[in-house]
């Protein structure tokens, strides 16, 4: 008998008390203050700095924070609508396509068909809950894997947004006059998108943070088996997440059409690229989870980047380049320092804790 | 089982001898200067209870641990280097774990040219025909038809396995080579088992010899012919088997008569043992399930009072790791039985049914299963009750802090943890705060699956402790585990599973570990 237990018993005799051997954690100003955590301010404070320097006449100015926060409003939002599904682990790679389609959906209510400015607004987020309910019935009731499914349904909203502009670009008076100046009202010189995505961003926060349904859209992307265990619908909310998504995305086609007075096929692609980059960029700060403010915080990095790029003339190629850089020097940096902390944690425990047996 | 032993193919000649292989852990030694012999064309079971020190052995066979220097080891008299992968391999040693390590999605044709190679036609392309060809007659030859182009998930257990032993022992000069089953038949249910040792059989019927590695003694008693009994990193017992009996090995395996005597008096010493004695028939009926099927479960019925602790014991497959999840909501399809709770009866709830009549589970897979490892360990606890602590889905931190705080307190965990990630708990520390999650929503029924899995014992008495004492408040418990010592540190009645159906049933001076262990593998008792 004793032999027996001693086996049994070794790993857990080492540590006397079950509430000692799980080693400290680090001191919270360095968790928070830490490249880890925040460390696309720094990047961002670094690139103020550089810009600056070399352009500092043009940079350095009211005008440049104004333009940076009002031409990257719309990809802030598209940003912030990737990162509610994103938080369930649910890729919506319709985004960018379902802003597309609201794009060219609005200007063609106003320019071909007439419709007032509110009504049309309305059947265009209808058609983005719409957008989102497809993506749910795929991803959701169909079981579909969301990287494919969104993608499939992505490639229908292209047949849409050709059928509805013959792929020729959407432009006339009705989207000038009130519609246009949706994009343009500005409080201080901030614009009217600008507000809309703090705004999305605060709810979003709060949701995240605050709420039982934040908490398990989360729960939901950490583990699904284990969310569906503790009695999450996962189902339910994971429709709701595409549903968000695919309105959002709306929201911002409807800004886009207002801000350039024209509905253009093709034009809401490139922004699903910037989006992922702001979503995953935001993701490493804070906590390392998707959140609202890290994605903020990207969104602002990559467009001091390729705004301060044109103040001091970098060729155009050179845009592209920074959003590539900066995203794989962020995720390398974190990851890095995370396979670092893990590292010193096992050693930590190898100390403190004999292996088990088996 | 009405498995016939055939008559002994196995020769004198030794195909593996394995002299003082020792291998220490840091504070533990898990195996201890171990001696083995194992002839050619013998089927060499390896019997012993989990901490046995039998992982140990084989994983340094197969070059997994690197065993304490000093090890030798022959195989067909050659020498091997033990702690070396490839010597392993290259000399004839080879192993065939549970999981098998198939690709389901692909075919046998794939599955077995991914190890013996591809049969290459002109040009090094694959000549799938001959490929095709070569595979069903290897096949054949052990007694298997199949598919061969047929995805191995649309095949049978049995054929699986044999798609993955054939594999492993084709190539080799008859007679030669050792084939270690690591627990083959472990997720099998008993019915197909039968035809997986035809394939042992003709197996060792070519001079292989063929280690097992299995918890089920019926079937080792029906396959095997040498037996080597562990304990505590030790041999205990070496033999033909032949000269014992199903009850010896159980015997010897569990140490039962030493046990059952110091663990009571063990017991009594550190009071874990106290049993609630106000359970009785007079006593209401928290829960009761009727007619239960599953994948393993053939038909199962029983009844929880208020209060008390109900242990489910059984090897693995008896259905034993079923049972939790199929009251606790999480059907397979194809699951029947009905459960009532309260005298409202529900036929397949679902997880939802399941919280909103009282019933929580507590799952096996505690890493799969039970904790979110990018969440806190606040996060992890506050999980279930969070809509009991939120206003309309709105909640603030600190009354979280708060509700998080007092319920880690009431399992006797730090509160401290409530910020890190649970993920860099230790097992106990992580079990004790999914304790907590369902703990602190109010559960009529509690439901464990292997609970002190990867508890150090310091937790794991806290853990028997609290469940008491929630029972004593009340709580019906259900507790499934293949840790008999859980079962007796913390349960009133303990039923026992075995291929599906309940085998026995103990409570009071009749549940001791002896009785239990013999109702699992299905063994009379020599001792009364």
């Amino acid at each position: 008998m004793s032999t027996v237990d001693r086996v049994s018993e070794g790993p857990g005799a080492a540590g006397t008390s079950p509430l000692a051997p799980d080693g400290e954690s680090r001191p919270s100003w360095r968790r928070h203050l830490g490249f880890a955590n925040i460390g696309v301010v720094y990047v961002e404070i670094a690139l103020i700095i550089v810009f600056s320097i070399l352009a500092p006449s043009t940079f350095p100015t009211w005008i440049t924070v104004k333009s940076v926060l009002n031409e990257n409003a719309v990809a802030g939002l598209m940003a912030l609508s990737l990162v509610v599904p994103l938080s369930a682990q649910v890729f919506d790679l319709s985004i960018g396509n379902a802003m597309g389609l609201a794009n060219v959906v609005i200007a063609w209510l106003l320019v071909n068909k007439g419709v007032a400015v509110v009504p049309a607004i309305l059947i265009t987020l209808t058609l983005g809950l719409l957008i989102g309910l497809l993506n749910g019935l795929v991803v959701v009731t169909a079981k579909i894997d969301s990287f494919i499914g969104t993608l499939a349904t992505g490639s229908l909203m292209v047949a849409a947004i050709s059928l509805v502009t013959h792929d020729q670009q959407i432009t006339g008076n009705a989207l000038n006059g009130s519609f246009g100046n949706i994009a343009t009202t500005s409080v201080a010189g901030i614009e009217l998108p600008v507000i809309l995505m703090l705004l999305v961003a605060i709810v979003l926060y709060v949701i995240q943070k605050y709420t039982v349904l934040g908490r398990r859209i989360y729960a939901i992307g950490f583990n699904e088996r284990g969310a569906v265990l503790a009695g999450i619908k996962t189902g339910r909310i994971k429709f709701a997440t595409l549903i968000v998504s695919g309105t959002v995305a709306a929201i911002a086609g409807i800004l886009l059409a207002s801000g350039v007075s024209s509905g253009s096929p093709g034009i809401g692609p490139p922004y699903l690229l910037n989006a992922f980059a702001a979503a995953f960029l935001g993701a490493t700060q804070f906590g390392g989870r998707f959140n609202a403010w890290g994605t903020i915080i990207a969104v602002i990095l990559l467009g001091t980047g390729t705004t301060g790029l044109v103040l001091v003339g970098g060729a155009p190629w050179t845009q592209s380049m920074f959003s590539g850089v900066v995203l794989l020097v962020a995720l390398g940096a974190s990851s890095f320092e995370r396979a670092v902390q893990a590292r010193a944690w096992v050693r930590s425990r190898r100390v403190r804790r004999p292996a088990p047996a088996e | 089982m009405k498995l016939v032993r055939e008559p002994a193919t196995a020769s004198d000649r030794l195909a593996l001898k394995i002299r003082g292989v020792a291998k220490t852990f840091p504070g533990v030694r898990a195996l201890v200067d171990f001696d083995l012999d194992v002839r050619a064309g013998s089927v060499h079971a390896l019997l012993g209870h989990n901490g046995c020190g039998k992982s140990t052995l084989i994983k340094a066979l197969a070059g997994v641990h690197a065993p304490d220097p000093g090890a030798k080891a022959w195989i067909d008299d050659e020498p091997l280097e033990i702690g070396d992968a490839v010597d392993a391999q290259l000399k004839g040693l080879r192993f065939v774990h549970q999981e098998l390590g198939i690709i389901p999605e692909m075919g046998a044709v794939d599955n077995v040219g991914f190890v013996l190679g591809f049969q290459r036609g002109r040009f090094g392309r694959i000549d799938w025909r001959a490929q095709a060809r070569v595979t069903t007659e290897l096949l054949e030859r052990f007694g298997f038809k199949l598919d061969p182009h047929k995805p191995l998930a649309a095949a049978s257990p049995p054929e699986r396995a044999a798609v993955a032993i054939v594999r492993a022992v084709a190539g080799w000069k008859a007679g030669r080579g050792v084939l270690i089953l690591d627990e083959p038949t472990a997720a099998l249910p008993a019915h197909e088992v039968d035809e997986l040792f035809r394939l042992v059989r003709e197996v060792s019927g070519t001079g292989t010899a063929v280690i097992l590695v299995s918890h089920r003694l019926d079937e080792v008693m029906a396959i095997a012919d040498h037996a080597t009994v562990m304990r505590s990193g030790a041999k205990v017992w070496d033999g033909p088997l032949s000269s014992t009996s199903l009850s010896g090995l159980v015997d010897l395996i569990s140490n039962t008569e030493a046990s059952d005597s110091t663990a009571t008096a063990g017991s009594h010493a550190s009071g874990h043992r106290v049993r609630n004695h106000t359970t009785s028939s007079e006593t209401p009926i928290a829960l009761e399930a009727r007619g239960m099927y599953g994948r393993y479960l053939r038909g199962v019925s029983f009844r929880l009072r208020v209060g008390e602790v109900l242990g489910v014991a059984g090897l693995l497959g008896s259905g034993r790791e079923e049972l939790p999840y199929l009251i606790g909501g999480n059907q397979r399809s194809g699951a029947e039985g009905a459960v009532s709770v309260d005298g409202r009866e529900s036929r397949c709830l679902t997880v939802t049914e399941a919280h909103e009549l009282g019933i929580v589970l507590v799952p096996a897979d505690r890493a799969r299963e039970g904790i979110f490892a990018d969440f806190t360990t606040r996060e992890n606890v506050s999980l279930a009750a969070l809509p009991t602590i939120a206003l309309r889905g709105l909640f603030t931190p600190p009354a979280e802090k708060a509700f998080v705080s007092r319920w880690l307190n009431a399992v006797h965990a730090d509160p401290g943890f409530s910020e890190r990630l649970i993920s860099t708990l230790s097992g106990g520390n992580q079990q004790k705060a999914i304790l907590a999650r369902w703990l602190s929503v109010g559960p009529k029924v509690l439901l464990l699956s292997e609970p002190t899995a990867g508890v150090d014992i310091g937790a794991r008495n806290v853990i028997y402790q609290e469940l008491r004492q929630r029972a004593a408040d009340g709580l019906a418990i259900l507790m499934a585990s293949s840790d008999v010592e859980d079962l007796l540190a913390s349960c009133d009645r303990v039923i026992v599973l075995r291929d599906g159906v309940i085998a026995g049933e103990f409570a009071g001076d009749h549940m001791t570990k002896a009785a239990i262990a013999y109702a699992m593998e299905g063994a009379h008792s020599e001792h009364g």
